[in-house]
């Protein structure tokens, strides 16, 4: 009766309530009710912020909202100078109080008469060490049948390896749902809060499942920087095609330059061979070579022969799937970025 | 009417880009599909199949569309007719095909000069994995698919040469190189035609890229052939003009990647600026080349007059990103896509006036334009 009450009744609604009903759709939409993004874009789980207090971050909203971090029973509002970004969305400057303290946040965003909240969004350290571990996993494939226990039985317990070792961040390297659907995806969601550490998450060919990923994480090509260093998060789509439509190749360009004066520079995506999209591989390990790359898509580890990027000088890390038990640790020194063996 | 209503205004509002523009549109890559927009009417249709449908290659007469579109596994090219009627998918040995274009032996002059004018397709095709690329050929009168450049692995984006004007005028068939027959190399660019191709290859330990010339049977390394130009520099994105006099091509000689231009006298950095430049594309003209450049922080359209590499902006801004520029058959406007207004839409700029105007407004992708030649009997 509601739904076809709502559609007769819509041509003759005023405006007034069409935007009424609008924004309680995209309340409807919003994270905390069917773990889509709503009013609130990025950061969110999958590609949190990192930031010290008294500093900066970005995020981008569906409408100018008023932010608060929320951590327990605790509520610290936070300042934004907001800018009109292209597609109708908004993307604030947003200042982090100097008194903030470390742990891991929630990001609400609040307009007229709605909210919309991401679980550990937010992330404030009081330093960035020169010297930390980052945890690599891959290869969840969240809602698999094929294993003797359930598919978030097994990544939940590597996710608690995780959060017992040192890592002070995690990448995941796409295939993160063994069909891509919103119940997967809203599986791995709660799997992946049980990390205590920011995680990074980039799209498979498993996740490829209409815009389903995008819904849920917003943007598949993205940056971000840990400290002295540089990531960068791309999707190698349809391969041999993937640097022909779209604006992945244009931004993939852009971020390379913007943290190439890092210490470090790493890619993170799900898979990759020479024969992947050119233009990628031209940005990425050609002109300005990436330090490492790290990936999954193999279920395995790379070999000796596959531990460098045949263009250059690009190191390279393969780990095997989650969904078997695996994941990597690697430590981020001074001098070089080591790979520890594989856990299982 | 007032006194300011002036035939020349007239005239400047008359002024429209005409014709038909094949592009892709979508919301995500898996509906991706060919669509033909009439800028008279404003109105697209789809002529594609609607399958990741990749970039639309127009027959020099204008009258079929090349795409490759997704198959299972891999993808195969189909050629379909402007008006989306006689979709047909080609034959193919390999799994993964893709980026046809079409051969253009003096197309795009008031008459095509000989009967090979668009009678072949060429395209990349691979197994999927790896660099074992190669080029193909399909005749379009025997409907049969060759390997070009005698089978050899790693060569990727042929694009037809239209005359051997360059090559003649380099002499190249005085040159020797190990292994090349050079005479028998021109003979059978004379006879039959040659195509351009990117051909990966080893230098020391690392890979690379390189500008081949390649016939049914042979391919060369052009620029190492013709110039003192180096196989370490990896190179992309080969375009001939018009007549073949000049070619230009991509290349990361010089620090970051650069357009270059291969002529009569040798070799010219045209773009020289601390941001990558990339893709050019040639005006029918032959004067000017339209190209990516980054330098104003994100991927924006320019175009360069190569003889003095004069470069004027046509679209770029630090808010949005602009590319694929493509040229009129008039050569006075510049069709590309920009993310001006959120998703990726086409736009046109008017060359000599900057005037900008929007040609889509879809949700989701529409990418990859291509203008219809206009065909002149």
């Amino acid at each position: 009766m509601k739904d076809e009450g709502g559609k007769k009744g819509l041509t003759s609604w005023p405006k007034s309530m069409l935007l009424l009903w609008l924004g309680l759709a995209a309340v409807a939409a919003a994270r905390e009710d069917d773990g889509r993004l709503g009013l609130l874009r990025t950061p969110n789980n999958g590609m949190p912020a990192i930031v010290q207090p008294g500093s900066t971050f970005v995020v981008e909203t569906l409408e100018k909202a008023e932010l608060s971090l929320l951590r327990d029973s605790a509520r610290v509002p936070l300042g934004v100078t907001w800018k009109e970004a292209p597609g109708s969305r908004f993307r604030g400057e947003v200042s982090v109080p100097t008194h903030a303290s470390a742990g891991a946040y929630a990001l609400e965003a609040k307009t007229n008469g709605s909210t919309d909240t991401t679980a550990r969004a937010v992330f404030i350290v009081d330093a960035f060490p020169d010297y930390y571990v980052l945890a690599h996993l891959s290869d969840t494939h969240i809602g698999s049948d094929r294993h003797a226990q359930a598919s978030e039985v097994i990544v939940g317990q590597v996710i608690s390896a995780v959060n017992a070792s040192e890592a002070s961040l995690a990448l995941v390297t796409g295939d993160l749902a063994d069909q891509g659907t919103p119940e997967q995806f809203q599986k791995f969601l709660e799997v992946l809060d049980t990390c205590r550490v920011p995680t990074f998450v980039c799209p498979g060919n498993h996740d490829r499942e209409g815009q389903n990923y995008e819904n849920y994480f917003g943007p598949v090509t993205y940056s971000f920087l840990y400290g002295r260093d540089g990531y960068l998060a791309f999707d190698t789509k349809d391969f041999v095609i993937a640097d022909e439509v779209g604006t992945q190749d244009g931004e993939l360009q852009v971020m390379r330059r913007a943290i190439k004066p890092q210490r470090w520079s790493m890619g993170f995506t799900h898979r990759y061979d020479a024969s992947m999209g050119m233009r990628a591989q031209l940005t990425l390990f050609v002109d300005d070579p990436l330090d490492y790359l790290f990936f999954g898509h193999w279920h395995r580890e790379n070999t000796a022969e596959e531990a460098i990027v045949p263009w250059g000088t690009t190191k390279v890390s393969v780990v095997p799937a989650a969904i078997d038990g695996a994941y990597r640790l690697i430590d981020v020194t001074e001098s070089r970025v080591l790979f520890r063996p594989v856990q299982r | 009417m007032s006194a300011w209503f002036t035939p020349w205004v007239l005239a400047a509002l008359a002024a429209a880009p005409e014709g038909q523009i094949a592009y892709v549109s979508g919301t995500e890559q898996q509906d991706q599909r060919v669509c033909v927009l009439d800028l008279a009417t404003g109105e697209g249709r789809p002529v594609g199949v609607g399958a990741s449908d990749g970039a639309p290659a127009w027959s020099p007469d204008g009258a079929r569309i090349a795409y490759h579109s997704k198959a299972d596994p891999g993808l195969v090219i189909r050629v379909v007719n402007a008006d989306g009627s006689g979709d047909m998918a080609l034959p193919h040995q390999y799994g993964w095909n893709h980026h046809p274009q079409w051969s253009t032996d003096g197309c795009g002059r008031a008459v095509c000069k000989n009967k090979i004018c668009g009678r072949y397709l060429l395209y990349t095709a691979e197994e999927g994995s790896g660099l074992d690329s190669r080029i193909m050929v399909y005749d379009t009168q025997s409907q049969t698919e060759s390997p070009w450049a005698g089978g050899r692995e790693g060569m990727m984006r042929p694009v037809w040469l239209p005359t051997l004007d360059l090559t003649r005028a380099k002499h190249l068939e005085e040159i020797t190189w190990e292994g090349v027959d050079t005479p028998a190399l021109m003979q059978e660019l004379e006879s039959v035609g040659g195509v351009l191709a990117v051909g990966v290859a080893q230098a020391e330990t690392l890979l690379s890229t390189e500008v081949l010339l390649a016939t049914a049977s042979q391919a060369v390394p052009l620029l190492r052939l013709l110039t003192e130009e180096s196989e370490r520099y990896v190179e992309w994105a080969i375009t001939p003009d018009r007549d073949a006099h000049r070619i230009a091509f991509e290349s990361n000689d010089g620090g970051n990647r650069e357009i270059f231009v291969l002529h009569k006298k040798g070799l010219t950095n045209v773009t020289n600026h601390r941001a990558a430049d990339w893709n050019p594309v040639w005006g029918p003209s032959g004067e000017w080349l339209a190209f990516e450049s980054f330098r104003e922080g994100r991927q924006g359209v320019y175009r360069v007059f190569p003889d003095t590499a004069l470069v004027l902006k046509v679209d770029a801004s630090p808010d949005y990103s602009a590319w694929h520029p493509v040229w009129s058959p008039d050569s006075q406007w510049i069709l590309y896509v920009s993310t001006g207004s959120g998703d990726p839409e086409l736009y046109v700029t008017e060359v000599q006036t900057g005037d900008r105007r929007r040609l889509t407004n879809h949700v989701g992708i529409d990418d990859a334009p291509a203008w219809r030649p206009e065909v002149r009997q």
